[in-house]
């Protein structure tokens, strides 16, 4: 062995040494998570469907076994996130405790990590502000409060107390028709005067995120009410564009096990 | 298969906490039982530093990125239990181990808001009820007070209540009030008087107790122990136990204590033999 060979040795081991180094080093950097970044869409209800998505993941995703536990105590994590894996799944089938399930970690995670409070939770839902929340939003909140006290009866007892279901013209139509408008929910809103705790606002954010995360958007609370069963039909130019020879409208059936099964009509 | 309830009708400090721990350690030792405890106070973390100091999981900390565990501990337990998904293998992953398949422990909730800690006792009757399928016995550390809803549906379902009192004739005297008082729960068959932090160099000791309450026995006793309370604030309950139980004595202060321990628990298992009769 001459002194050449030596000498590239000893760079060889330098630049291993140096690039483990930096390497450390680079790493450590990352570790540092940021706190969230406050500003004016902080609190808007798209921002919080982007955390929500990501922490979920990152949930879902760690590896426990970088973390050093014990035989008994690696094995009751592994079915605590076998548990919440299996809600996630289950809920984007409809079932109803994986609903309540992922609905109740959206609210810790909101509540404690998030930073969501009195003050700033008005910025996803005008809460304070009955003039700028749209129809959507007071049906969510009445449903809300309906379904408090009458639990899955709650859509049937709205329309019963407030006579929803009766044949009505509305501006624009010469055939009578079944409707709920937008005005009724305004004036049904106006009368029942609700007083929404914190907890209860909360509720309805996390309602509304997780039906546009996992859930089945506008239809996903009305769903899972004792009714027959929810259809819909999509008018205009989308069924034009995309398959004008059939029919878009669709029906979802209830099964005995809460899960929905899909008809074409 | 029968659940326990520590209880007091008084908001005040009465040993109440530190008497679950020593009685279900010691149940969990000594008779072939699986043991659940459940800490339902609020806003308290004796049990836990009776048994764990305070360790840092710096890993987990670097994996989570310093964020809440969110799925742990008594919090995502009520998650489970308010989807209906609690089962009792579920509520086993949620719980601390103390003496493997013999002591386990549900922590407390974290919050330090009555009105959050409420919201979430009001699922612990199902919580409780699920556990009582799988484990022998489930010892609860009741809030003390009687003025919570949530308390009173626990007490309800308990097969056994035991009323902690702490050595002092204001809680003896109100447990004697209230055993009068035929509406209240303090007067029926499953309540079962303690006398916690008992001396016996005392006046109130636990043989004068059990006469001034008119009780036919000599009720049962947590004794006052300096080495167990000490033990318990530093996370020592678990090896203090063995420690005694290995080197028991009548003669020492530890081997009374201990004495006294088996003698309650004999006590314990013959009510709830009486009350499931």
């Amino acid at each position: 062995m001459n002194i050449a060979n030596l000498m590239l040795m000893f760079v060889v081991l330098v630049i291993v040494i140096v690039f483990i180094v930096r390497s450390i080093k680079k790493n450590k950097e990352e570790a540092v998570e940021e706190a969230v970044e406050v500003d004016d869409k902080t609190y808007t209800l798209d921002k919080m469907i982007k955390f929500v998505k990501k922490r979920l993941d990152e949930i879902t995703k760690i590896n426990l076994y970088d973390i050093g536990l014990s035989e008994e105590e690696l094995k009751r994590r592994k079915a605590k996130k076998y548990e919440l894996k299996k809600a996630l799944k289950g809920c984007t089938y409809g079932d109803v405790n994986d609903k309540k399930y992922v609905k109740e970690l959206i609210y810790d995670l909101l509540s404690k990590e998030y930073g969501v409070d009195e003050v700033n939770i008005s910025k996803a839902i005008p809460f304070d502000v009955p003039s700028l929340l749209s129809a959507q939003d007071k049906f969510d909140i009445l449903i809300h409060e309906y379904k408090k006290t009458f639990s899955y009866e709650a859509l049937t007892e709205f329309i019963k107390k407030y006579n929803l279901a009766a044949l009505k013209y509305v501006p624009g139509s010469t055939k009578p028709c079944y409707v709920i408008t937008s005005d009724e929910i305004d004036m049904i809103y106006d009368k029942e005067n609700l007083n929404l705790s914190f907890a209860d606002k909360l509720e309805v954010v996390v309602q509304r995120i997780y039906q546009q995360y996992k859930g089945y958007s506008s239809i996903d609370e009305i769903r899972d009410m004792n009714i027959d069963g929810v259809s819909g039909r999509s008018f205009g130019f989308t069924r034009k564009l995309f398959k004008p020879s059939c029919t878009n409208r669709w029906r979802l059936f209830k099964t005995s096990n809460g899960s929905k099964s899909t008809k074409s009509m | 298969m029968s659940v326990i309830t520590f209880w007091n009708s008084i908001e005040k400090e009465c040993g109440q906490t530190l008497s679950a721990i020593a009685i279900a350690t010691y149940m969990a030792m000594e008779h072939n039982y699986r043991i659940l405890l459940i800490d339902a106070c609020f806003h308290d973390n004796t049990m836990e530093k009776a048994f764990w100091k305070k360790k840092e999981n710096k890993a987990l900390k670097e994996l989570t990125g310093g964020k809440i565990d969110i799925s742990s501990g008594a919090e995502g337990l009520i998650s489970a239990v308010a989807s209906n998904k609690a089962t009792p293998e579920i509520i086993t992953n949620y719980t601390r181990i103390v003496f493997k398949n013999r002591l386990d422990i549900l922590l407390g909730l974290k919050t330090q808001i009555r009105q959050d800690h409420e919201k979430s006792m009001m699922l612990y009757k199902d919580l409780i009820s699920t556990a009582n399928k799988y484990y022998d016995i489930v010892f609860v550390d009741l809030s003390k007070g009687i003025t919570r809803q949530s308390s009173e549906a626990i007490l309800k379902i308990s097969d056994v209540i035991l009323y902690t009192m702490p050595p002092n004739l204001n809680n003896i005297d109100k447990f004697k009030e209230l055993r009068l008082n035929e509406n209240s729960i303090v007067s029926s068959q499953k309540i079962m008087p303690l006398l916690a932090r008992s001396d016996e160099s005392s006046g109130y000791n636990v043989k004068n107790t059990s006469r001034y309450i008119k009780e036919k026995y000599t009720i049962a006793t947590v004794p006052y122990n300096v080495r167990f309370m000490e033990a318990t604030n530093e996370a020592r309950t678990a090896s203090f136990m063995t420690n005694i139980k290995l080197s028991k004595s009548a003669l020492n202060v530890n081997g009374n204590f201990f004495e006294e321990l088996g003698r309650t628990a004999q006590m314990v298992i013959d009510k709830i033999r009486e009350v499931n009769k």
